[in-house]
């Protein structure tokens, strides 16, 4: 986290608190130098207050937005709402009134940060089937499905380009490795196995073969 | 005389003799620009003292400030001696209360808990 804040008490607590909060700080005090260091590393956020020695914090603001799209919390002046919708407009992510609570201060950081993690995929489904990548789990339905270490690779390959063709040798690259030496019908022999696995009489067709390229799973109503 | 809270935060505490060290110097410019009629720089002062104050959670400094600032404004040169006066004796209260390592029996200026 870079904080750009001329007051050196509040940089300070400040410091001390995203540090407890297990953020690297770095702290400048002049607006041309915060610019300079929001300009050399990609942070989490920058805390960036609105009046600054050097070059105001709204113009800073507005040049590393330019740039960046890293989130910036504006500290601006209490009851000032010119303040706060120019620093809005000017890509702050969000404001804090000064004084604020420290308290809240944090909370703020933990929810633009958050926001801009994307969210850890939970795994993958098409129709009624399910694959749970943390649990390394299959289902159909209501129904789990047991497969192998190299099934569950080739369903999660299938899966993860669903609805798109996947060519023979992108498949075997996925699961056996690029080197993969052996017989390609080993491809052909695991497809076999996993359709036996996922397909369900009388429920949508999932895993198809295009002849002469490779395999898509997507749905089908049964015939 | 009302009693004057000093924030339980730990890190705030262990900052606070800094703090005030600078606050009280913060009087001593206020007290200059205040006799020079410098409104400006008594807004100023004013305004870092409302923005410091209550982030650290001593609310009575940010009421100050605010009155610093509305005072420059209305160029009122005896609200901001008054001001002043009460800022001097809320900071000696306080940087007593912190060599003392009393928590929350700091005595500062009336009407200013």
């Amino acid at each position: 986290v870079l904080v750009i804040e001329d007051s050196p008490d509040l940089a300070e607590l400040l410091r001390r608190k995203l540090r407890q909060e297990g953020y690297d700080v770095r702290v400048e005090h002049d607006g041309l130098r915060g610019l300079s260091a929001a300009r050399q590393d990609d942070y989490a956020l920058i805390i960036l207050d609105r009046s600054l020695p050097g070059l105001d914090g709204l113009e800073i603001c507005r040049r590393v937005r330019a740039a960046s799209e890293v989130p910036i919390l504006m500290l601006t002046a209490a009851g000032d709402v010119d303040q706060r919708i120019e620093g809005l407009d000017q890509g702050a992510n969000d404001y804090l009134a000064k004084p604020f609570d420290v308290g809240e201060l944090l909370a703020r950081v933990r929810a633009q940060v958050r926001a801009r993690r994307p969210a850890p995929r939970e795994g993958f489904a098409l129709a009624d089937l399910e694959l749970h990548e943390r649990a390394r789990t299959v289902r159909r339905g209501e129904a789990p499905i047991a497969l192998t270490a190299k099934e569950y690779d080739l369903l999660h390959h299938l899966l993860a380009h669903a609805r798109q063709v996947v060519p023979r040798d992108a498949l075997i690259a996925a699961v056996w490795g690029h080197d993969f030496e052996g017989d390609d019908n080993v491809l052909d022999v695991f497809i076999r196995r996993l359709r036996t696995k996922i397909e369900r009489p009388g429920a949508a067709k999932l895993l198809h073969t295009v002849r002469g390229v490779g395999y898509v799973l997507r749905e089908e109503a049964p015939r | 005389v009302t009693g004057l809270a000093l924030p339980d935060d730990p890190d705030v505490r262990e900052l606070l003799p800094a703090f005030l060290a600078r606050r009280a110097r913060e009087a001593e410019a206020l007290a200059a620009a205040i006799a020079a009629g410098d409104a400006e720089a008594v807004r100023r002062i004013g305004h870092l003292l409302k923005g410091n104050g209550g982030s650290f959670g001593l609310p009575a400094l940010s009421a100050l400030g605010e009155r610093l600032e509305r005072a420059a404004t209305a160029a009122d040169g005896e609200a901001a001696r008054q001001a002043h006066a009460e800022l001097v004796a809320t900071v000696a209260a306080l940087t007593a209360a912190c060599r003392a390592g009393d928590v929350g029996s700091a005595t500062g200026p009336a009407g200013h808990p």
